[in-house]
């Protein structure tokens, strides 16, 4: 199954987290807040404006901007 | 005999009723102030509890406790550097799993924890279920379960501290991190065994593990011992930001295998949350709703704190009749009358408005809706070199920059905020508006509503380029990331908002008041001296300094009195409006003040133009240059904040008056 | 109540808003532009009947929350369950709105009557009256009505 990047799924999308490239402080914050390796995601909403985007992780919400989302690599679960 | 003091922190996630849980214990003894040293609140209480005095110290809301902000260092050295007796974490039960991450770490700083399991109601009702037993025996402190919005669960809180503490054994428990990591852990904690005054201060485990983690704050609190060298060449052997996502994952991996022994759950289906946010971020209702929200929020500030502003005022008119005029000399009448007490209603007549303003913020962060607002202005927002967060802040703006600038507390990156604070004072705030309708209407006619309009235009225009150009220049950098929880919607406790709203304007009385009464002084002295010439006439100092830098302003087609009014304009700037009719002899008497501009050649219609730009940009008032100070820390950035908006104003007011001159007006 | 009554009910509300809104835009707007008096408006009648002040802003608001109510209704007759958010949201937002105008018509009574502020001579009860106040009563009885109903929707 190929990976794909976190910003390109489509609100409702599953998927599961394969490596988190962020480099910098928003790596540590994005570590801490559950997008680790293996997490299952799920890509709730955009917002009005098409970014930032808000996701279901580990039993809450979470909104990252596509910045950072699309350094993130996952693979889709059907 | 004195009673036993227990000191208890209180940590905690974000947004899972931690001020909620304070406020229900301590209820209104408590104290705010800030960390030493950084603008991060910090709020003390105590309560008296089966004869001990329980001192509570509520840490800063935090995910985890690594350093990635101010708020996280100060949480964590408040732990270690001051070894409360307890820390009690409080947990949102509706949702565990992240929650638990804060618990792995709080287990590394070998502190007596206890865990207080908040709204478990929430979780309850749709339908999980918790078993408590295996909890506290798997993480080895007890646990009670409150719902801190309804006082349920705080006295069998108090009763598991009292018991912690009469224990003396320490429950401690840790997690494991795999064997690569664990050999590293080992190989760190032997270097830093042989330096024995570092192992004493901190944890050993904790500091190899926040080292190999590639922490910058532990590593500077290792870099004065003697074994920081070996430390260096140890840590420069590995791939830190492979052990950091490593040693993140593997606390997750913990938590999983834990979790559903002590949770399980059944509902994932749409909840009410779900379903008010698939409305209120709708793709085209999103905006439109949330600015219908703020304007609402000014419309009920303004309107509902009129007749409060109204008797702040007649008090104070009261006071300053009646008790200048029995005093003697007459100096010391003037000072009290036209100054202290003219100067203390101009701050205290702002304090409605705060009020009502701080309480509708409280309001909006404890339902959840200030994060869906950052959500939904962010993209905007970071086009021009700010944080989503920066939005509301910079929409109070419009109301009184003064809260606005309180208000950027919400922002956690030092570098936003104080982009944040710096182009707040450019929004046009109300008490600039009587400026414009005085000029305005002058001087326009029926184009005036146009050119007030164009000024607050002008205002944002500014502020945009503001952040923009300090962005590119003093606060280099981009906006921090956006990674943000969006809590699930709730209904804001009452208490919880009345406390922020006291707490918040209570601050603004002391801190901003202090200042603004010696701005208040200052001014007074200018305008009285030297003794014996009218108040603010032409002979005062004031008059003196008008004329002094009346050739300054000439270029944007001031005379001395308009100069003397903006000197004034410093304290408030409604009061530009009061002193141009004293300067022009009618008082209090807008119509007349009218007539009397008109009839002044020395002022056009174009200068009046220029007037209106310059009162806009030219300096935040005296109040607000005290917040200022107050919440960046310095003198430096209020400093930066009144010679920056001089400079922009004065550019601008040039423009217009000398651009408007060549297109021959 | 079933989706149905919600939809009814959300048609209801949304043309009452947008309809209520255009009137108080409109005549805000033609205040603003001219100096002609009201009462040589010829709709005036329609506006002081229902109590409708001239309003640009407070107009936009009235005809977002039939826009609110409107999409609900839509999004429940092309059979999205959800569109009961919209609904509920709606009626949120007409429960704010009426709130806020209450409180300022609260600010207004202090001044006329316990300040007794010149601005605010003769000021009465029925200056306060407005469209989202009474609009807002009708959405607070429907609230209560089927309270319940949204619960067991949700869950």
């Amino acid at each position: 199954m190929s990976e794909i990047t976190l910003d390109t799924l489509k609100p409702g999308d599953m998927a599961r987290i394969t490596k988190v490239r962020v480099k910098g402080p928003a790596r540590r914050k994005l570590l801490d807040m559950g997008m680790v390796a293996g997490s299952e995601v799920e890509l709730v909403r955009k917002a009005p404006l098409g970014d930032p985007i808000e996701f279901q992780i580990k039993g809450y919400h979470l909104s990252i901007r596509k910045e950072e989302a699309s350094q993130i690599f996952v693979q889709k679960i059907e | 005999m004195g009673n036993t003091k227990i000191r208890v922190a209180l940590a905690g996630n974000p947004n899972v009723g931690k001020t909620t849980l304070f406020n229900a214990i301590t209820g209104s003894r408590q104290h705010v102030g800030n960390w030493p040293g950084v603008t991060v609140e910090k709020k003390t209480g105590v309560k008296t509890y089966r004869g001990y005095d329980i001192e509570i110290t509520d840490l800063p809301g935090t995910y985890s406790l690594t350093a990635y902000s101010m708020d996280e260092i100060v949480a964590r050295d408040y732990i270690i550097e001051e070894k409360p007796d307890i820390v009690i974490q409080i947990v949102d039960a509706s949702n565990l799993e992240r929650n638990l991450y804060l618990t792995t770490q709080l287990m590394e700083l070998e502190t007596e924890m206890i865990i207080a399991l908040n709204m478990c109601d929430l979780a309850l009702e749709r339908g999980d279920k918790l078993y408590i037993d295996r909890m506290q025996e798997i993480l080895a402190a007890p646990i009670v379960q409150t719902v801190a919005s309804r006082d349920i669960g705080i006295d069998e809180l108090l009763d598991r501290v009292i018991e912690q503490k009469q224990d003396d054994k320490y429950h401690g428990r840790e997690i494991g991190y795999g064997d690569v990591i664990e050999s590293k852990v080992l190989e760190i904690e032997k270097i830093l065994l042989t330096d024995p005054s570092l192992q004493k201060k901190y944890p050993l485990r904790w500091m190899s593990i926040r080292l190999l983690e590639g922490d910058g704050n532990v590593k500077a609190k290792v870099e004065k011992s003697p074994v920081s060298k070996a430390i260096n060449q140890l840590l420069a052997s590995i791939d830190q930001e492979e052990y950091e996502a490593e040693i993140a994952d593997k606390r997750y991996v913990a938590i999983n295998a834990i979790f559903p022994q002590i949770c399980t759950r059944c509902n994932v289906r749409l909840t009410k949350s779900d379903m008010i946010d698939r409305v209120l971020t709708n793709k085209y209702l999103g905006i439109p709703i949330f600015l219908a929200l703020m304007w609402g929020a000014f419309e009920l500030t303004f309107a509902f704190a009129t007749p409060f502003t109204d008797m702040i005022e007649r008090v104070f008119v009261w006071l300053a009749v009646n008790v200048s005029s029995g005093l003697e000399p007459q100096w010391l009448a003037s000072l009290i009358g036209d100054g202290i007490i003219g100067g203390v209603g101009a701050v205290l007549t702002f304090v409605p408005n705060i009020f009502i303003l701080f309480f509708l913020l409280s309001l909006l962060e404890g339902s959840g809706y200030l994060a869906r607002a950052a959500f939904i202005m962010d993209r905007l927002m970071y086009k021009i070199g700010m944080h989503g967060k920066s939005f509301i802040p910079l929409l109070m703006g419009f109301g009184c920059n003064v809260p606005a600038i309180m208000a950027a507390r919400s922002i956690e990156d030092e570098k936003d905020r104080l982009i944040t604070i710096l182009v707040v004072p450019f929004v046009s705030c109300g008490a600039r508006l009587p400026i414009y309708i005085l000029l305005a209407g002058a001087f326009f006619g029926r184009q005036a509503g146009t050119v007030v309009f164009f000024m607050y235009v002008l205002g944002i225009v500014v502020a945009v380029i503001s952040a923009k150009l300090l962005r590119s220049t003093i606060v280099k950098g981009k906006p921090a990331p956006f990674i943000m929880e969006m809590p699930p919607y709730r209904v804001p406790t009452l208490r919880t908002s009345i406390v922020h709203m006291w707490d918040n304007g209570a601050m603004y009385i002391k801190k901003a008041g202090t200042i603004i009464l010696l701005g208040v002084v200052i001014i007074w002295s200018l305008a009285s001296f030297p003794w014996g010439i009218e108040y603010g006439s032409e002979g005062s100092y004031v008059g003196m300094i008008g004329h002094f830098f009346a050739p300054l302003l000439e270029p944007l087609g001031f005379d001395w009195k308009m100069t003397v009014a903006l000197v004034f304009g410093l304290v408030a700037k409604e009061i530009v409006v009061a002193s141009m009719g004293v300067l022009y002899g009618v008082g209090d008497n807008p119509a007349a003040l009218t007539t009397s501009l008109i009839a002044d050649p020395s002022i056009t219609a174009l200068s009046a133009l220029s007037l209106m730009v310059f009162s806009l940009l030219y300096m935040p008032c005296v109040a607000t240059l005290g917040v200022i100070k107050k919440e960046t820390g310095s003198w430096k950035w209020a400093i930066f904040a009144l010679i920056y908006g001089i400079v922009v104003a004065w550019l601008i007011a040039f423009l217009v008056y000398q651009g408007g001159k060549l297109l021959g007006y | 109540m079933s989706t149905t009554d919600k939809m009814l009910f959300a048609l209801i509300m949304g043309c009452s808003y947008i309809l209520i809104g255009m009137v108080q835009l409109i005549t805000g707007a033609l205040k603003a532009l001219s100096e002609a008096s009201m009462t040589e408006y010829a709709g005036h009648v329609i506006a002081d009947g229902l109590f409708i002040p001239p309003d640009i802003i407070a107009g936009m608001i009235l005809m977002l929350i039939g826009c609110v109510f409107l999409y609900g209704a839509s999004e429940i007759h092309s059979g999205v369950h959800e569109g009961v958010a919209y609904v509920y949201v709606g009626i949120l937002l007409s429960l704010i709105f009426a709130g806020i105008y209450v409180l300022a018509a609260t600010g207004d009574l202090l001044e006329a009557h316990l300040l007794k502020n010149e601005e605010y001579a003769g000021w009465s009860i029925l200056d306060a009256l407005r469209p989202e106040i009474y609009l807002g009563v009708l959405s607070l009885l429907t609230y209560l009505k089927w309270k319940d109903s949204f619960e067991v929707a949700e869950n």
